[in-house]
């Protein structure tokens, strides 16, 4: 019997090549294209932007399957992504947090339902176009998941929260080429999206403005307040604590003899934005919640190399694990730690192997 | 290669060999413009003439009573804003049901955008308008009533006598789309109190593009398109001869054929009710067995949503359709189901299959014993 695979495929390069790869491999592939938000048709936007899971992005997905010759479906899951996506990332900017949708995303929605209904339909693979990789390591016994071999475009931070049920079921044919070899594939296989410009941060916010979606939702949380500096003194007025995060210097219109300053806090209490100078926003020590491990849970402190955001550099640190949180001490201050951001560990010998991670509180 | 199994007949039948025979000619060497005074000219008018007769014998109407569209969308379009340009262009009020086609549904909407008052007239848990509602709902200045004959998702009848001697009693013009009905129904507009109908005819195993509407003597209807005096000048634009001749063709067939297709489909409906559907925990019949056409079943199933169960038989290479309302393949909650009052767990779970005197037993068989073993994860907890 072939081995079937769902592919999930966003109408974008990466997703599309994973298809036509897998289908050269000889797997029994489907494609899926999920419907995760309504386009919002006051944005002008939204015309000239290619951001995935809009209907134009079906439309791709749909010619891209035609060309490779697998079955396409479009499942429709608004509602979900509504409620665990959009929903945690308007919840998490109310309490002052800076959250990472894609991770909430690939963890309720890829890795989630789509997997669990994939399997009812019949398959026994999920495919992503993530660039990571798995690999079973025999001697250990256990399923490892790695970067991808692209340093730049390693989505395995993202990834963390993947387990060992179910990376033996998940295939990243991305593993291990590079962004312009995946460009050149696509032109090989005559994928009609083969210089389609790269996905928008955030895809239910094609224009980017992060503001205006939120001022739309929960107007109620642009309330301006005050500028406080880390000893307490008013040094301004801010537009409401949303339009902040940690380490922001631009659009503060802060003078002063205090200056540069840059966003250290967010006190929704308080309604302030705490400012400070550059040092003060470096900290050793980190604590994270909802924790996730990769290759099972770890029996006491241990020595590894921490991210704190996808673009920051891993750093080495020490991991105190407790029962719900973990306090992670790195060696030297990491700037800007912002709670919402994902805590991911890797290896310390050879930073290559993600062993989980957490959310920063 | 896969044997495949079609099961999606009410979304489109397969084109019969002997109607496809008819058409070729009007592909091929004849392909005058009905319109031109030449020799070419008159074949393609005399082909075009012979397919009305056929199409309205077939309705038990008159020929020049017929009108051919581009399909069952454009005829409803027509009907209602025809109707009500040439007749009612300030205003009014209209009723239709909560279950029709989007054809109609959202043709009502755009009326009432514009300053129509609509009144959308609930159904029961089948699926039905009751007689009684409508009379309650008619006002001293509703102008139009449009009705579906049958279910285009669960197949229930709509008891369309009824409703018209209501609109007929009022004196108010009666639409109904047959489009699902005219298959396996004797349609006939006259008897049945109708003022204007629509049938299209690719769900009679004609081909895809063309639609009719039966328009009762006396009835003026404005045109939706500026153009040539065609279709009694109710359709602008050159006829689609090939898809004209098609449809007559279509037509004469059924009108030959249909006591042994519904005898056939009727089987086979009824095999999937008593062989999968009766006294399984996790399906659930929507509408009802008797009252509905003899060849669409729906039901939904518990724990799967049907998108699901479609991708999984469509693996297999049965085609089954999921509720009706489609959106670049997204499904929406059935509009249909939910104004039954179905309860929720059933609402994004439902499947329908509808059947073609062509399909067998042996692939209804198949078909059960497919969706059994794809369920069968489900019926664990049960």
């Amino acid at each position: 019997m072939t081995k079937c695979v769902a592919v999930a495929m966003s109408g974008g390069v990466d997703s599309s090549v994973t298809a036509a790869l897998l289908k050269e491999q000889g797997y029994d592939v489907i494609g899926i294209t999920l419907r995760l938000w309504e386009e919002d048709p006051s944005c002008p936007a939204v015309e000239n932007v290619h951001s995935c899971c809009s209907l134009s992005a079906v439309d791709d997905a749909k010619a891209v399957a035609s060309v490779i010759g697998i079955p396409h479906y479009t499942l429709d899951y608004r509602e979900l992504f509504h409620n665990d996506v959009i929903d945690y990332f308007v919840q998490s900017y109310v309490k002052g947090q800076t959250p990472n949708p894609c991770i909430a995303c690939n963890k309720c929605i890829k890795f989630g339902l789509l997997w669990q209904q994939a399997q009812q339909f019949g398959a026994q693979y999920l495919a992503t176009g993530h660039y990571a990789r798995i690999v079973y390591n025999e001697a250990r016994g256990i399923y490892e998941l790695l970067r991808g071999t692209d340093r730049r475009k390693d989505q395995s931070y993202v990834l963390y929260q993947l387990t060992q049920d179910l990376l033996p079921h998940i295939v990243f044919p991305m593993a291990e080429l590079e962004k312009v070899q995946t460009r050149e594939l696509a032109k090989q296989f005559g994928l009609p999206v083969f210089n389609k410009p790269e996905s928008q941060d955030i895809c239910f916010i094609p224009d980017n403005d992060y503001k205006g979606f939120l001022k739309k939702r929960v107007p109620q949380c642009f309330k301006p307040g005050n500028f406080v500096d880390v000893h307490g003194h008013v040094v301004g007025r801010h537009q409401g604590i949303p339009c902040y995060t940690i380490g922001q210097r631009r659009g503060l219109h802060l003078g002063g003899p205090g200056g540069p300053y840059y966003v250290v806090a967010l006190d929704v209490k308080r309604n302030q934005v705490i400012v400070g100078s550059e040092t003060d926003l470096f900290r050793t020590e980190v604590r994270a919640r909802d924790l996730s491990w990769v290759e099972g849970r770890p029996q006491g402190t241990f020595a590894a190399l921490g991210k704190i955001r996808y673009a920051a550099k891993e750093s080495p640190c020490t991991v105190y694990p407790g029962k719900d949180t973990m306090r992670v001490v790195f060696d030297t201050p990491q700037r800007a730690v912002t709670a919402g951001q994902a805590l991911v560990l890797y290896d310390r010998e050879t930073g290559e192997r993600v062993l989980g991670g957490g959310v920063i509180i | 290669m896969m044997e495949r199994i079609y099961l999606d007949h009410a979304a489109a039948t397969p084109l019969d060999q002997r109607v496809l025979t008819a058409m070729m000619p009007y592909l091929t060497s004849q392909y005058g413009n009905p319109s031109s005074l030449h020799y070419f000219g008159q074949q393609a008018r005399a082909a075009v003439q012979l397919a009305r007769r056929q199409l309205a014998h077939c309705l038990g109407v008159a020929a020049g009573d017929v009108v051919f569209t581009s399909g069952g969308t454009e005829a409803d379009n027509l009907a209602i804003q025809g109707y009500l340009r040439a007749n009612h262009p300030h205003g009014g009020h209209l009723i239709t049901s909560a279950v029709e086609h989007q054809a109609v549904l959202n043709t009502f909407r755009a009326l009432e955008a514009e300053g129509y008052s609509l009144t959308v007239l609930p159904v029961d848990s089948d699926g039905r308008v009751c007689p009684e509602t409508l009379r309650q709902a008619i006002r001293p200045d509703t102008v139009l009533i449009s009705i579906m004959y049958a279910n285009n998702e669960t197949g229930t009848v709509q008891p369309v006598q009824k409703l018209g001697a209501i609109a007929r009693e009022h004196d108010i013009v009666f639409h109904v789309d047959a489009v699902q009905a005219f298959g396996y129904l004797p349609v006939h507009p006259i008897e049945d109190g109708i003022d204007l109908l629509t049938v299209c005819s690719h769900k009679i195993y004609g081909p895809k593009g063309m639609g009719a509407l039966y328009i009762r003597k006396g009835i003026q209807l404005a045109s939706e398109a500026h153009g040539g005096p065609q279709e009694h000048r109710l359709r602008a634009g050159t006829e689609n001869v090939a898809g004209i001749v098609g449809f007559g063709m279509a037509a004469a067939l059924l009108e030959a054929e249909r006591p042994e297709r519904i005898e056939k489909v009727r089987m086979l409906k009824n095999l999937v009710y008593h062989e999968m559907i009766e006294g399984n925990g996790i399906l659930h019949l929507n509408g009802t067995l008797s009252g509905s056409l003899p060849n669409i079943i729906d039901f939904s199933v518990d724990g799967m949503e049907s998108p699901v169960l479609l991708i999984a038989l469509d693996r297999q290479g049965i085609a089954v359709s999921a509720g009706s309302a489609c959106e670049a393949g997204a499904v929406e909650p059935s509009h249909v189901l939910m104004a039954m009052g179905t309860d929720d767990k059933w609402l994004r779970s439902s499947i329908r299959m509808s059947f073609g005197p062509e399909n067998t037993v042996e692939e209804v068989r198949k078909t059960i014993q497919a969706i059994r073993d794809i369920t069968r994860p489900l019926r664990k907890g049960v």
